[in-house]
């Protein structure tokens, strides 16, 4: 018998025609289904295509139109889910408390998508965490999020670099400087790359920009992100 | 002076936390970096395997106060019998089950141990699973002893923690303490989550003294404390009559097979029209109880619509941000009704309140907590009377059994108006 994450609540398995038929074996749960039907799957949505929100209709947003005249090419992010009280609710405890394990709730989905929309060919950039949040939380969430594909550490936080992201709003997160350094023993690698950014939440995307201008300029190809919520 | 201890000890198969006690198996406790977390106590911020827990000697340094109590009301002869016995409990560092109906007036019968208690510089802690009672009892105590030191701990509030003599806080602040009261009292002991957890239960042996009384309160005790105190491990007091002698009011059971699909559909039975027509034409407030989150905002919707304007009123729920200040409204009139989840079951009072359950059949209500939720209505001396009223689609015996209960204990008030009785009641 197992726990929802999420609620507390027990989950009940339930066992569908098309499972037995499939003849693969049970997957773990960690949602009930009530918290798994309070997620809203984007991808069953009309979707802004430079950024991966939830429209009326297949259509740039306002953002995304602005990041376009400031950037030629916009990201395509694909985020799994919206942002909503119960997203807010998960990275409360997986992000700020600090509960590792419930990095395993999203990490088989996010693994997947990864896999099939990009294989060979991309590298697969997580967007790092400072010094400062690393010695508290003791792990990036980023990285527990993908964990299980390779990753190819390009990006580093300036040193410099102290305040939090989620401390800002939108306007100071928009205004803010780079935050990025580059990694220098891995300059080489990112000339005419294909690089896939991997980051937890899209909110505003100042911070995917600026991971992309710094990749663009080192001489990356294309640049597309992913991210597990929007 | 002081106790050093690793934070976690990590077994084989297992990590043991050294704050909560729980074991947890290794692969839910990991950390990329070969360290190891407890998930079980994480709400009060995480210990992993890079922290050390100091313990301190409880020094007791408090001021000697000759008279602490500044509380003037007076008690009932059958309150002053409880109250004296706690104070006999509390110096002998007994343990005490106070069984009291609900608008007893459980608090009051504690200053005296109290006051006895602070003239010994004691450490005293109020404990109580849910905030709302913490909230209330705060502002209470301050009043009643306003030389004591406290302070009022809860994972919803700022508060700074200060060495204070009395502690007031959630069961699960308990956890920060080690052999620190001398004694300690536990509000509401039988309510969610406190009752059955086991990581609570050992955060309160852990927190008091080995010499130290402990005082736990309910107005609908468990079975378990029941049957210690059966076997003559606990000492109990029942106390089966409200402070102003009044009696607790019956609720009425309404059965409506199909009411959630009227209501789904905006529509109201006349049978509640009517009541609560007279509660909003008395200007009486009320409580509107639900057993999901989920079912509130259709509630609200329909009862606003029937309202019509005539009052107002709004919904709150466990993680509602403006909870606080929503049930404060209610206190001060602006409001005149809130659609709740079981959250305000207990704890909480409101003068001239009436109460409706809708769904009392539904599984999250059981016999206790409807025995609670009856119990918010005639609490106040002036207006001792009011409606509970539980909506049911069919008869259920955790709602019949709550009735019955009420009514045994109206009987047995009756009877032993003038006893207390400090043995097992039938």
């Amino acid at each position: 018998m197992s726990y929802c994450l999420m609620c507390q609540n027990r989950i009940n398995e339930y066992f569908d025609l098309e499972w037995v038929l499939s003849l693969q074996q049970l997957k773990k749960k960690f949602l009930c289904k009530n918290c798994q039907n309070n997620l809203v799957e984007l991808i069953n949505y009309p979707r802004c295509p430079g950024c991966g929100r939830k429209m009326n209709k297949e259509d740039t947003c306002i953002d995304c139109r602005k990041w376009g005249s400031e950037y030629s090419d916009l990201l395509g992010n694909i985020a799994l889910y919206e942002y909503n009280e119960l997203m807010k609710k998960y990275f409360e405890k997986f992000k700020f408390m600090g509960d590792y394990y419930y990095s395993n709730i999203f990490n088989g989905e996010l693994k997947e998508i990864v896999q099939k929309k990009y294989g060979k060919g991309w590298l697969f950039v997580p967007v790092p965490l400072s010094k400062q949040s690393f010695q508290i939380r003791m792990f990036n969430q980023v990285e527990a999020l993908f964990s299980g594909l390779t990753f190819t550490e390009l990006l580093a936080v300036r040193n410099d670099e102290k305040i939090k992201q989620s401390k800002l709003n939108r306007r100071e997160r928009l205004r803010r400087r780079q935050p990025f350094v580059l990694n220098s023993n891995k300059r080489v690698e990112i000339e005419a790359a294909n690089i896939l950014l991997l980051d937890d939440i899209y909110t505003t995307g100042g911070t995917l920009y600026h991971a992309a201008r710094i990749m663009k300029d080192a001489g990356a190809k294309k640049i597309k992100s992913i991210t597990l919520a929007r | 002076m002081f106790t050093k201890k690793a934070a976690l000890e990590v077994q084989k198969d297992i990590i043991i936390c050294n704050r909560c006690g729980q074991k947890t198996p290794k692969e839910r406790a990991f950390l990329p970096n070969q360290q190891y977390y407890c998930p079980a106590c994480i709400m009060l911020g995480r210990l992993t395997t890079q922290h050390i827990l100091y313990t301190i000697e409880e020094p007791n340094l408090f001021l000697d106060i000759s008279d602490p109590l500044t509380w003037k009301g007076e008690l009932s002869k059958n309150q002053l019998r409880c109250s004296n016995k706690i104070v006999q409990i509390q110096r002998d560092n007994k343990d005490f089950l106070l069984w009291a109906v609900t608008g007893a007036g459980k608090t009051e019968i504690l200053f005296a141990s109290l006051a006895d208690a602070f003239k010994k510089r004691k450490r005293v802690c109020i404990a109580s699973p849910r905030v709302d009672v913490c909230n209330e009892l705060h502002p209470r105590l301050k009043a009643a002893f306003e030389c004591v030191t406290m302070v009022l701990l809860h994972g919803y509030q700022a508060e700074k923690y200060e060495y204070t003599q009395l502690v007031i806080c959630t069961t699960h602040q308990l956890l920060r303490f080690k052999g620190a009261f001398d004694m300690l009292i536990i509000d509401e002991v039988d309510a969610f989550p406190f009752k059955n957890d086991v990581m609570l239960m050992n955060a309160v042996n852990s927190a008091r003294k080995s010499v130290s009384s402990l005082i736990m309160l309910t107005a609908t005790p468990t079975h378990s404390l029941m049957k210690q105190v059966r076997r003559k491990k606990l000492e109990v007091g029942y106390l089966p009559s409200r402070y102003h002698g009044h009696e607790l009011p019956v609720p009425k059971i309404i059965i409506r097979a199909n009411w959630m699909k009227e209501l789904q559909s905006g529509k109201i039975c006349n049978k509640l029209k009517k009541i609560i027509n007279s509660w909003t034409d008395n200007k009486e407030p009320f409580l509107i109880f639900v057993s999901q989150i989920d079912f509130l905002r259709d509630v609200i919707v329909v009862i606003k619509k029937f309202i019509n304007g005539r009052c107002e009123g709004e919904t709150v729920f466990s993680a509602d941000k403006e909870r606080i200040e929503k049930v404060q409204k209610m206190r001060d009139g602006t409001f005149q009704y809130l659609v709740t989840t079981t959250i305000l079951e207990r704890g909480v009072t409101f003068a001239g309140l009436n109460i409706l359950v809708l769904g009392a059949d539904d599984e999250l209500f059981n016999s206790a907590s409807l025995v609670q939720i009856a119990g918010r209505v005639g609490r106040s001396a002036q207006e001792p009377d009011g409606d509970a009223i539980f909506l049911c689609s069919r008869k259920k015996k955790t709602v019949v059994n709550a009735k019955k209960q009420i009514i045994l204990l109206n009987l047995k008030g009756r009877k032993i108006k003038n006893e207390l009785l400090f043995d097992v009641p039938e």
